[in-house]
């Protein structure tokens, strides 16, 4: 079954979920950082434009460090993210999954020359849609993958309000786990769900809740509410 | 514009008669027979889980567009249509041919991978619905892939689908399809001028053809042909690009969908009720969940780059004066005789004279020399360090400099373990005549203490007595195997032995009978205890 997710187990047998990120917003991150380096440099280069030639020649050295060093700076220091990153979500991370070090974060960054063929980093784009991973060459070469890993963020919506006043009952029989975050994740995307169709969930699970309709519905949630263990 | 639909219409009775498939049409699809795996994503997760659907895809979406698009292209093009228009008709007509790619990516989602063939012979049912609509006022739209499933997968169309809409774009996936539109646009553009661009650096230099020049050369000073192949060329980009921008779009719609109706719990709550009522759960819902994990090593090398061999006693000045030596020498010249036409010389030199220094620049270049001092001092200190770090490097391993031993070197800092499953393993926690101690223990009839001692010691002195390194975290039976890598083959049989009762006697509680821990106590001392026996 296609998940488009990435899974590594770690040797203590924890399991990892990667996704890799695509080029349109990686793309996208590449843009913003791309008008930080770009903006901070030519403002850089106006404001050392008054000193003649040695001014351009230490904003010459500038646009270098910047141009070069900036993700790879941003990118072991930062925990992988570039402000770029940051904004859309992303985080570069070696291919199992440890955080990057200095060398694969140089590595990839110096082959975006390579990346960057013929022009506008047709390689490079050509690459990621081409891998399996969404990997361009210099990725390739440096082991390293773009995720996805969003911040993150407040606990999901809870369903309305009135289902704590249902009171809660501990499931009927023993389900997997699997199971109990499928219960757990309707009540809470309730409110996103038309009530039809939120009763025509819990109708599927009539031989669990003994009932149908909103009755099985109510029941449903009490079963939540035991699960999560709030009264 | 039309012509798209009367391409393939031949086909249209024949597949019509076969009852239609349940696609993502309103209502709710037969999940159980979906190839991807659906659940709420992010907006950009959505669009990647696009691609990535598309991608074993591609091919067919490629060739079924490809077969519509390029022969009345060509057509037109032979009916004296001038270039440029055929290609702004290509552009203009995406939301036609558009719906190849997404009637393939809809069926596929389901199991069934339509043929190009097949997909043709559908062509005339998909592709009529709204047409004129989607190619006069829904042309501009910049929400194009995310509606288009709308139109042709739920059949929606006036008040039916501008409702549908309003309710599908109050997500937060509306954004995400714009910014998607605009990305693929550049894209486009930029694959244009990228394959211009390697075109114009695979011309050899002898062959003066400007590549770049001739393409783009428009309006009256274009070369004869030269607006042929840029529009076919931007033809195909469209075409290579379009199954991406459908992918995205489609994974947006669904993922919306799913946000809205739960597919994936619907999914989870069949397979539980399924298992509730003892029913076998469907099939297809429980293959495949494994997917192949391929783990790319990273580039173990590293920075261990070139390494000095002759640095040892070198010093600085010897090494400066070698090194200026070595740039005097003529390989490091080069003369040339570069003439410069007498004009650009002057005005060269007229901007200098322009370019007065201004008080900032002559700070400037005060600072950039004093800075540049410190630099030099600061950088022989950091090249002297690094001599003296790179001496005693090779003086304290034999080895080499960086490699060899570089395994070992860190196991030896690490040390011995001092506690393996539990166990304490530090010598002065052992009893000075272990197999003694053990002894009485067994006399008392304590086998199982008898036994931990035994282990006990045996694990501490094989590191301390055989000096084989365990690691901190192995198992017993990595231990085992460690330990007759690293003593003869009886010791090794004797440690395998002890191991073998001792774990089942801490783990599985069955005690040893007295003959074996008698005899496990007798020869302990043979292997293990300092000066006994052959180790």
């Amino acid at each position: 079954m296609l998940d488009a997710t990435l899974r590594l187990e770690t040797p203590e047998g924890v399991d990892l979920a990667l996704a890799p990120a695509g080029p349109v917003v990686r793309g996208l991150a590449a843009s913003i950082d791309g008008l930080i380096t770009w903006g901070g440099s030519i403002l850089a280069l106006i404001a050392l434009s008054s000193a003649g030639r040695t001014g351009t020649g230490v904003s010459l050295l500038l646009l270098f460090g910047v141009q070069w060093f900036y993700p790879v700076l941003f990118e072991v220091l930062g925990g992988g993210r570039t402000p770029g990153k940051r904004a859309m979500g992303l985080r570069v991370i070696d291919a199992d999954a440890t955080p990057i070090g200095w060398n694969a974060s140089l590595v990839r960054n110096l082959l975006r020359v390579v990346d960057l063929l013929p022009a506008f980093y047709a390689a490079g784009l050509v690459s990621m849609l081409v891998g399996s991973r969404f990997q361009r060459l210099g990725d390739l070469v440096a082991g390293t993958l773009v995720v996805h890993a969003p911040s993150v963020g407040p606990p999901p919506r809870d369903g309305p309000a009135s289902d704590d006043r249902l009171g809660a009952r501990s499931c009927p029989v023993l389900v997997r786990a699997a199971d109990q975050r499928a219960i757990l994740a309707w009540a809470e995307r309730r409110g996103q769900l038309s009530d039809e169709r939120a009763v025509e969930l819990s109708d599927l699970l009539a031989p669990l809740t003994g009932a149908v309709g909103e009755a099985g519905r109510d029941e449903l949630v009490r079963i939540a509410n035991g699960i999560r263990g709030s009264t | 514009m039309s012509a798209a639909t009367s391409e393939a219409s031949p086909g249209a009775e024949r597949s019509g008669s076969r009852p239609e498939p349940d696609d993502v049409r309103r209502g709710a699809p037969d999940l159980a027979r979906g190839v991807a795996l659906l659940r709420p994503r992010s907006a950009w997760e959505a669009v990647d889980f696009g691609f990535a659907f598309a991608r074993p895809l591609y091919a067919r979406m490629l060739v079924a567009s490809a077969l519509v698009v390029l022969p009345i292209s060509t057509l037109l093009l032979l009916l004296r249509v001038p270039a440029e228009w055929v290609a702004l008709a290509a552009w203009w007509t995406k939301p036609a041919w558009e719906r190849i790619s997404l009637h393939v990516l809809s069926r596929s989602l389901f199991g069934e991978r339509p043929t190009v063939r097949e997909t043709l012979r559908a062509l005339p049912r998909y592709v009529r619905r709204d047409l004129l609509a989607w190619l006069t006022i829904r042309r501009p739209s910049p929400t194009r892939a995310f509606d288009l499933p709308v139109t042709q997968l739920e059949g929606a169309s006036g008040v039916v689908r501008a409702q549908r809409l309003e309710l599908l774009h109050r997500g937060r996936f509306t954004g995400a399809s714009v910014l998607l539109l605009v990305f693929l646009a550049h894209l486009e553009l930029a694959l244009l001028v990228a394959i211009a661009l390697l075109a114009a650096m695979l011309v050899p230099d002898p062959v003066d053809f400007d590549v770049m020049g001739w393409l783009f050369q428009l309006g009256d000073d274009a070369a004869p042909g030269a607006s042929v192949a840029l529009s076919l060329l931007s033809v195909l980009v469209s075409l290579a690009v379009a199954p991406f921008h459908v992918a995205g779009g489609f994974a947006l719609y669904l993922h919306r969908r799913v946000d809205l109706e739960a597919w994936d719990l619907e999914l989870a709550f069949r397979r539980l009720a399924a298992r509730l009522e003892g029913r076998p759960s469907h099939p297809i819902a429980q293959a495949g969940r494994t997917i192949g994990v391929v783990v790319v090593l990273g580039l173990a090398l590293g920075l261990a780059g070139p390494i000095p061999t002759h640095a040892e006693g070198l010093d600085p000045a010897t090494a400066r004066s070698e090194i200026a030596e070595l740039l005097a020498d003529e390989a490091f010249h080069r003369i040339e005789t570069i003439s410069v036409p007498r004009f650009l010389l002057d005005r060269e030199l007229d901007d200098e004279e322009d370019d007065g220094p201004t008080a900032f620049a002559a700070w400037l270049e005060a600072f950039a020399e004093r800075f540049a001092e410190v630099a030099e001092v600061g950088l022989v200190a950091a090249a002297l360090g690094f001599l003296g770090w790179l001496s005693w490097r090779i003086l304290r391993s034999r080895e080499g400099v960086f490699g060899g031993s570089r395994r070992d070197g860190r196991a030896r800092r690490v040390g011995a373990p001092r506690e393996l499953f539990g166990l304490e393993l530090a010598e002065e926690t052992l009893p000075d005549d272990l197999a003694a101690a053990a002894r009485t223990l067994l006399a008392r009839g304590e086998r199982r203490a008898a036994l931990a001692l035994l282990y006990r010691g045996a694990l501490s002195r094989a590191g301390s007595l055989h000096g084989i390194q365990l690691s901190r975290g192995g198992t017993e039976r990595e231990c085992v195997d460690v330990v007759r890598a690293g003593m003869s083959e009886d010791g090794g049989r004797y440690f395998a032995s002890l191991t073998d009762a001792w774990v089942r006697c801490a783990y599985g509680q069955i005690e040893p009978d007295p003959a074996l821990s008698d005899g496990l106590c007798g020869e302990w001392s043979r292997w293990f205890a300092p000066g006994g026996g052959d180790a």
